[in-house]
């Protein structure tokens, strides 16, 4: 039996995701949590690890990321010495989290290759890969692939196969709910006061309603902007104005359709939440 | 033995492939029993598979065999030193052979097992023939639907074999049998809703391919470990919730949809909940996704299935050329086949019709809406050119009915083309590093070179395509001579997309003035781009020169010293200031000349200059050879 009550002690809100996790672990249906920067999707897949105490094999999707650094390669020197062999295998996160009957945490899958992939296909519903000159390795009780991925409209990022969205469990992660994120920033911020970590909590999600912007910040902006305001205080709204440009303007994207430029917009947006 | 649940026929065609030895591609949407079908055919003749699985790591040695690297380094390259991969194991033992995902491997990695499939024998470099046992079957299973991560399949491999297809889904009925099968201890109540939910994610309005088998059996996975939870942990998930994790990224949505996918997916388990059911739509047909698929070159197999296609497409030409006699009697030639038709002779398919007489053709689309079904039978080319005719006098449905008809297409050729592309980089050796895919036979050839017989890291090289980081500006002149070239323009633009994915690079449209398409740090989708591109106007006159300067800008936002610029046109400036003295700004230009009888005054200045590169772009043009010259060779 899981015990999951770590993970729910741990993560703010969220009862819904969690819930699908812990049916999907317990089932041995791959989860796949999309959500946007900063709405805790590597948090929570760590978490979960953590609760279910089973090995870990952690991989980040990037460019250069392969289907050999995926599965596992052979040690050349090895090799020449010994032959292909499994003595000779040096297996990658995918291959040993199956070999140990681990938890796979693929981290942004979809900033490595589409092709890339294709290597763990076979391993989500079969539990089996095909090492060439090896043979299969078939995955140990246990064995538990967990992805995150973001929102497909991101720069940077691959699209996936359906044959990959086929196999997994999605739990898609929103925003925090304001409540939540109040709770996140006081739990991360000591000393806080409950007037900054509205005021940051507010401001964060102003970034998300207002038409001008098309990504806003997040949760990690409201930290970092509540850690900022208790140094400086909350008297002076050309301070307020000047720490939150600092701590947001690279955090959004404008949309297309204005001219206005991102420091204009935490400028304005700071001024709709100070007026309420 | 196992139950085949509804894939009686499937089986028997498989099996009677087996007996008679052609080789067999299953196709079908993930999760359609592909995989159980194999099993069910090894378990009832007897026989071992030997499987692999496609991905792009997959090379012709993984496929074949391998030089042991140890016997090598002590005896050479010998029948003892040589151990056979999956393919080789299956063909000299007479055993079946699994490709599991074929078109996921490269193009490349498949013509190995070709000649194998035609001749029964294989010529293993440094080794020589081998003769397939009489036993020998090969099956290739192929994922329908899914493009992203996937390659064209040569047409001759097709040719070589049966295709079986899975793609129409199983009954309602025999659906719930599965899930009976499976999932004995769920509440048939609870499997029927699971049922009715799959069936339904197919018939809503806003969707276009639902969800998979796969999708059902995670939902009942799903729900099982729900009622086995202890009582006291009981979980506050609704259905609802359940299904949305499992349904939601699974169904696909049209492009005009103003649902999100979990939208939908709420909609329809509260519909099914309710018992609000949408009626059935007409389904996808297979022949609509074997187009999406596989292009106008994959379709035309010799098989069984292919003759019924042939003879379905020219009932379908039959059906519209008497419509259109109906209704235009000015439509002569069309009344002609017609009449033909009727008079059972011979008739010609109106994907030949429509490279003969385009203008024929363009005006029964305009005037009769697009006969869907027959579209799929028009090569990219004759429709792309069609489309050019027509476009401006399209109703936007139909113009989007045909974009999303050529976009696919057009894409998936360019996907193709740059792949191919990529390999006319140099490749260098370097040395290993953990990790890096090495080159066993490229160490074993330099450690017999240098005499060495002990391994060291020193000796293992590893193979990079050397590939710098490149900053590119496509301009492309949209006057009403060059845009005749629209299909090579549009590949050639969707091509350079795909090469320059990773890099900086910006295309812009120009005629009177630039229009910016795509600019260098833009993030644009190829889909998006390439229908800008099919959608362009040909405007007046023509001005090279502002698209010029409009180019440098995009440019000068990098400090990239390398500085090129493709420029697609008739370079017959007919506005502006005079472009050459902008040309000398670039580091390299490359003047892609759209055929003229007459050269222009313009080309042949640009010949006297140093950074410049002239290509021809003609029908004929060799698009690999073109855009490698542009982007890998200085």
């Amino acid at each position: 039996m899981v015990d999951l009550s770590p993970l729910k002690a741990n993560i703010i809100g969220r009862e819904k995701e969690i819930e699908i996790l812990s049916l999907s672990s317990k089932a041995g249906v791959p989860i796949l949590l999309e959500g946007d920067v900063g709405t805790g999707k590597t948090e929570l897949a760590k978490q979960l690890a953590d609760s279910l105490d089973r090995p870990f094999y952690r991989i980040d999707g990037n460019d250069s990321l392969n289907a050999i650094k995926i599965t596992g390669w052979f040690d050349p020197a090895l090799v020449l010495e010994k032959g292909f062999s499994m003595e000779t295998f040096v297996p990658g996160p995918l291959a040993g989290a199956m070999l140990n009957g681990g938890v796979f945490f693929f981290n942004e899958a979809n900033r490595a290759p589409s092709e890339s992939v294709n290597a763990v296909l076979s391993a989500l519903d079969e539990g089996v890969i095909y090492v060439p000159r090896l043979g299969a390795i078939k995955a140990k009780e246990g064995f538990l692939p967990i992805f995150t991925i973001n929102p497909r409209e991101h720069i940077g990022t691959n699209p996936l196969p359906r044959a990959f969205y086929d196999r997994c469990a999605w739990i898609n992660l929103e925003h925090q709910s304001i409540d939540d994120m109040i709770e996140i920033v006081k739990l991360r911020v000591p000393d806080v006061s409950d007037e900054i970590a509205l005021f940051s909590c507010q401001l964060v999600k102003m970034t998300w309603d207002h038409p001008d912007i098309e990504t806003g910040s997040s949760v990690r902006g409201a930290i970092q902007l509540a850690y900022l305001l208790t140094l400086r205080g909350m008297d002076d709204p050309e301070i307020i104005s000047q720490v939150a440009e600092s701590v947001i303007t690279k955090k959004i994207v404008s949309s297309p359709s204005t001219e206005k430029e991102e420091h204009i917009l935490v400028k304005e947006v700071v001024k709709m939440v100070l007026n309420g | 033995m196992e139950v085949l649940f509804g894939k009686e026929t499937v089986f028997q065609q498989l099996e009677e492939a087996y007996n008679s030895k052609i080789p067999v591609i299953i196709k079908g949407f993930s999760g359609s029993g592909k995989r159980f079908l194999i099993s069910y055919l090894e378990k009832k003749v007897k026989q071992k598979s030997f499987r692999t699985d496609g991905n792009d790591s997959l090379n012709t040695s993984r496929l074949l065999g391998w030089f042991d690297p140890v016997t090598t380094l002590k005896k050479g390259y010998c029948e003892e030193s040589f151990i056979p991969g999956p393919f080789l194991k299956a063909l000299k033992t007479g055993g079946i052979f699994f490709f599991q995902e074929v078109n996921r491997a490269p193009s490349e990695t498949v013509n190995v097992v070709l000649t194998a499939l035609d001749e029964k024998i294989v010529v293993v470099p440094k080794l020589g023939e081998i003769k397939a046992h009489p036993d020998f079957f090969a099956i290739f299973s192929v994922s329908e639907g899914d493009k992203i991560g996937t390659h064209l399949l040569p047409r001759a491999f097709y040719d070589r074999c049966i295709t079986l297809s899975l793609s129409l889904p199983p009954s309602n009925e025999t659906l719930e049998l599965i899930f009976k099968h499976h999932y004995p201890s769920i509440d048939p109540l609870l499997i029927n809703k699971v049922t009715k939910l799959l069936d339904q994610s197919w018939q809503h309005p806003q969707v276009e391919a639902g969800a998979s088998i796969n999708a059902g059996i995670q939902l009942l996975r799903l729900l099982q470990s729900q009622i086995s939870e202890p009582e006291n942990e009981l979980s506050s998930l609704s259905f609802l919730d359940i299904a949305v994790a499992s349904f939601a990224k699974k169904i696909v949505l049209v492009p005009t949809a103003d649902m999100t996918q979990t939208e939908v997916v709420q909609d329809l388990a509260r519909r099914v909940e309710t018992n609000r059911l949408f009626p059935p739509k007409k389904r996808f047909t297979p022949k609509d996704s074997d187009f999406t698929e596989w292009g106008s070159s994959g379709k035309r197999f010799q098989t069984l299935k292919d003759k019924e296609e042939q003879e379905e497409e020219i009932r379908l030409s039959a059906q519209i050329y008497q419509e259109l006699a109906k209704t235009q009697p000015s439509y002569q030639l069309l009344y002609e086949y017609a009449r033909m038709a009727v008079q059972g002779g011979a008739i010609t398919p109106l994907s030949t019709l429509s490279k003969a007489v385009p203008d024929t053709v363009s005006r029964a689309f305009i005037e009769l809406g697009v006969p869907a079904d027959l579209l799929l039978y028009i090569d990219e080319i004759a429709l792309s050119d069609i489309f050019l005719k027509i476009r401006g006098r399209l109703s936007d449905e139909v113009k989007q009915q045909l974009l999303k008809l050529l976009i696919p297409e057009i894409m998936q050729k360019a996907r193709v083309i740059s792949e191919r592309g990529k390999h006319s980089g140099t490749i260098k050796y370097l040395p290993y590093e953990p990790g890096k895919e090495w080159d066993i036979y490229e160490t074993i050839e330099r450690m017999l070179s240098l005499g060495e017989k002990k391994p060291s890291y020193d000796s293992i090289v590893c193979p990079e395509v050397d590939k710098r980081k490149k900053a590119v500006v496509l301009c492309i002149d949209s006057s009403t001579s060059v845009i005749q070239m629209m299909h090579r323009i549009t590949l050639t633009a969707a091509v350079l997309a795909h090469c320059l994915r990773d890099d900086h690079f910006a295309i812009i449209a120009f005629d009177t003035s630039p229009h910016i398409i795509k600019s260098i740090h833009q993030e644009r989708s190829i889909y998006s781009v390439v229908e800008d591109v099919l959608l362009l106007e040909s405007g007046g006159r023509t001005d090279i020169s502002s698209a010029l300067v409009e180019a440098k800008k995009q440019l000068a936002k990098l400090n990239q010293a390398e500085k090129k610029v493709i420029v697609i046109s008739d370079f017959e400036p007919t506005k502006g200031v005079e472009p050459i003295r902008n040309i000398h700004e670039f580091t390299d230009f490359r003047a892609v000349v759209t055929w003229r009888q007459k050269l222009s005054p313009m080309v042949k200045q640009l010949q006297g200059l140093r950074n410049v590169t002239i290509h021809n772009l003609s029908n004929s043009t060799n698009l690999v050879k073109l855009i490698s010259e542009m982007l890998f060779e200085s």
